[in-house]
């Protein structure tokens, strides 16, 4: 006869939890902490993708973990992870979760679960099938996000209440062992408004504080695909203790456009684990370094506080890219004024956030900014940042930099470990192309894609 | 018909369990199961608002089936798990063996009427 199905977790089912969930974020965050105490599952090493902020880098590694999830057994955890991989602007993304997850609603979970019934539960699935059927193909919003509007519309009665809030209880027990700091103490907070209710998980939330692991094979690998930036790796490798939370006093790259940096930081990041909150400083973006005052209608929290939110840790990097260019821009100075009680670990130990109306300890957060060049940077902003040379690539380096670029763009178009090596006819191609352009890793980025376009438009290559 | 309908029931429930466990179709019942080709998902258009639960199925060339010609264009019964590789799928009454996705029937649209049937 019929065995039970949800052994492994004693309250609701996940998915079902997840539904009432408002906002990818909180759905994730959720997610995250009940899927951490499967030991066999590498959460950290998937870390950085899963908090990356990035639509399709999350997609990717949802999906992955819902292989590893159905792998060990899990398949409600799996089932999940395939829910967070939704995306109202791609409708087919819900075929392979609405079929399973309605039938185990209307046949196979027990009733009333998590204090809603079934009928609930459909009803509030109708938004689901709605996005399958591309209602919502050009909203750019989550499905859960998009389910929390449709269902505040529908009469606002009890179908859009929460199944209580029993199962935010659980985020808190976020994995005891890991050392972690508690960034938002309830008693410096304020209440917080409306459109600060995806930080509201912050209050009192212990995060982790992600550690360093093997920096020798960190540096072995960064050393193998930027070969000209070995004294960059080394100066910037230097700060980190292995076994110590990853924590670095600012550091502000340096050097010809093109050549990496952010490619650089970015990469070290994914190796140690953390994520990386980019933050425009040429102003294409929003300028809202510091967040704006809680007064304002849509108010916005500072850059290090979303950051945190966003990874869900409290030790992530805030990188401002081409920070020179602030300084060119009719907003001239702000950037600058407002990064620097960032800068300074007094000050953002106790950082009161003016959006939140809240006291933070942001001290934890490593600033990493880049430049093109630092004549025109302030020198008070100067002296805060250890400035890193990263010269540009020389010929000799061409052989592993396109490998990497390679690689990189086989991950891009999801075809990994099946590329053909760069033959040497190819490489001395590329290698007058490059020269020619300056050098730049950028424009070998395109030099290389340029010439995979060649050879798939011509034989297969042996 | 009761019974058999009891049957169904049962044996379809006991699949979706053993998928909630990480399984998945045997090699045997994979290799006896009816295969569909150019294959797609649709939605039953045809439901009313009223009705909370959406439905799904797949159309496609049918191969391999005990009751339904090689290379006849079928709508299955109701969709119950998508493997998410898109290597098989249970729909309400059996399971089926996927195989390429890349190039759908024509006129699909059309198709959208075929009535449920495996």
């Amino acid at each position: 006869m019929a065995q039970e199905v949800s052994t492994h977790s004693s309250s609701a089912p996940l998915p079902l939890q997840l539904l009432w969930r408002r906002g990818w974020p909180p759905a994730a965050q959720f997610f995250w902490s009940r899927i951490g105490e499967i030991e066999s599952l590498p959460r950290g090493d998937l870390a950085a993708d899963f908090w990356s902020g990035e639509k399709e880098r999350c997609k990717a590694v949802c999906r992955t973990l819902a292989d590893l999830l159905f792998a060990a057994g899990r398949g409600e955890e799996a089932l999940a992870a395939l829910m967070l991989a939704a995306d109202p602007a791609e409708p087919q993304t819900f075929e392979i979760v609405l079929p399973q997850l309605t039938y185990a609603i209307e046949h196979l979970w027990e009733w009333p679960a998590a204090g809603v019934t079934r009928q609930h539960a459909l009803g509030r699935l109708t938004v689901w099938w709605r996005a399958a059927r591309g209602d919502f193909e050009d909203d750019d919003s989550s499905i859960f996000w998009i389910t929390g509007l449709e269902m505040l519309d529908q009469d606002g009665s009890s179908e859009g209440l929460p199944p209580a809030e029993e199962p935010d209880k659980c985020e808190q027990e976020d994995e005891p062992e890991e050392p972690g700091i508690v960034v938002m103490p309830k008693d410096k907070v304020t209440k917080l408004n409306n459109y600060q209710s995806e930080f509201k998980d912050l209050v009192d939330a212990r995060l982790p504080l992600r550690l360093a692991g093997d920096i020798g094979a960190v540096r072995r690998k960064l050393i193998a695909e930027y070969p000209h930036a070995v004294g960059a790796i080394d100066v910037v490798l230097r700060e980190l203790r292995e076994g110590k939370p990853v924590r670095w006093a600012p550091i502000l790259l340096t050097g010809p456009a093109g050549v990496g940096k952010s490619r650089l930081v970015r990469r070290i990041a994914d190796l140690l684990g953390i994520g990386v909150y980019r933050y425009d400083g040429s102003g294409a973006s929003d300028n809202m370094f510091g967040g704006s005052p809680k007064g304002w209608g849509n108010t916005v929290p500072s850059a290090p506080t979303r950051a945190v939110n966003q990874m869900r840790i409290a030790n992530p990097i805030v990188m401002v890219d081409e920070i020179e260019k602030a300084g060119t821009s009719s907003r001239n100075g702000r950037l600058w004024d407002a990064l620097l009680p960032f800068l300074e670990r007094e000050t953002a130990t106790r950082y009161r956030d003016v959006s939140l109306d809240a006291e933070l300890d942001l001290s934890w957060v490593s600033h990493i900014a880049t430049a093109n060049s630092i004549e025109n940077l302030p020198d008070p902003l100067k002296d805060r940042y250890c400035i890193v040379k990263v010269p540009a690539p020389r010929l000799a380096d061409l052989p592993g930099l396109a490998a990497n670029v390679l690689q990189e763009l086989a991950v891009e178009s999801g075809e990994q470990g099946f590329v053909w090596a760069l033959a040497n006819d190819e490489l001395a191609v590329i290698g007058r192309a490059w020269e020619k352009a300056g050098f730049s890793i950028r424009a070998l980025q395109k030099i290389v894609a340029a010439t995979l376009e060649v050879r798939n438009a011509n034989a297969v290559r042996h | 018909m009761l019974l058999v309908d009891d049957y169904l029931d049962r044996w379809l429930r006991l699949d979706i369990e053993h998928y909630f466990r990480g399984g998945q179709p045997s090699a045997f019942e994979l290799a006896h199961a009816a295969r569909l080709e150019n294959w797609l998902v649709v939605h039953a258009c045809e439901l009313t608002r009223n009705d909370l639960a959406g439905d799904m199925s797949l159309i496609g060339h049918v191969m391999d089936h005990p009751r339904h010609a090689d290379g006849k264009l079928i709508r299955t019964a109701t969709l119950v798990w998508l493997d998410s590789r898109g290597k098989w799928a249970r729909t309400k009454d059996i399971i089926w063996r996927l195989g390429d996705r890349s190039a759908p029937p024509s006129g699909a649209d059309e198709l959208r009427k075929l009535t449920g049937e495996s």
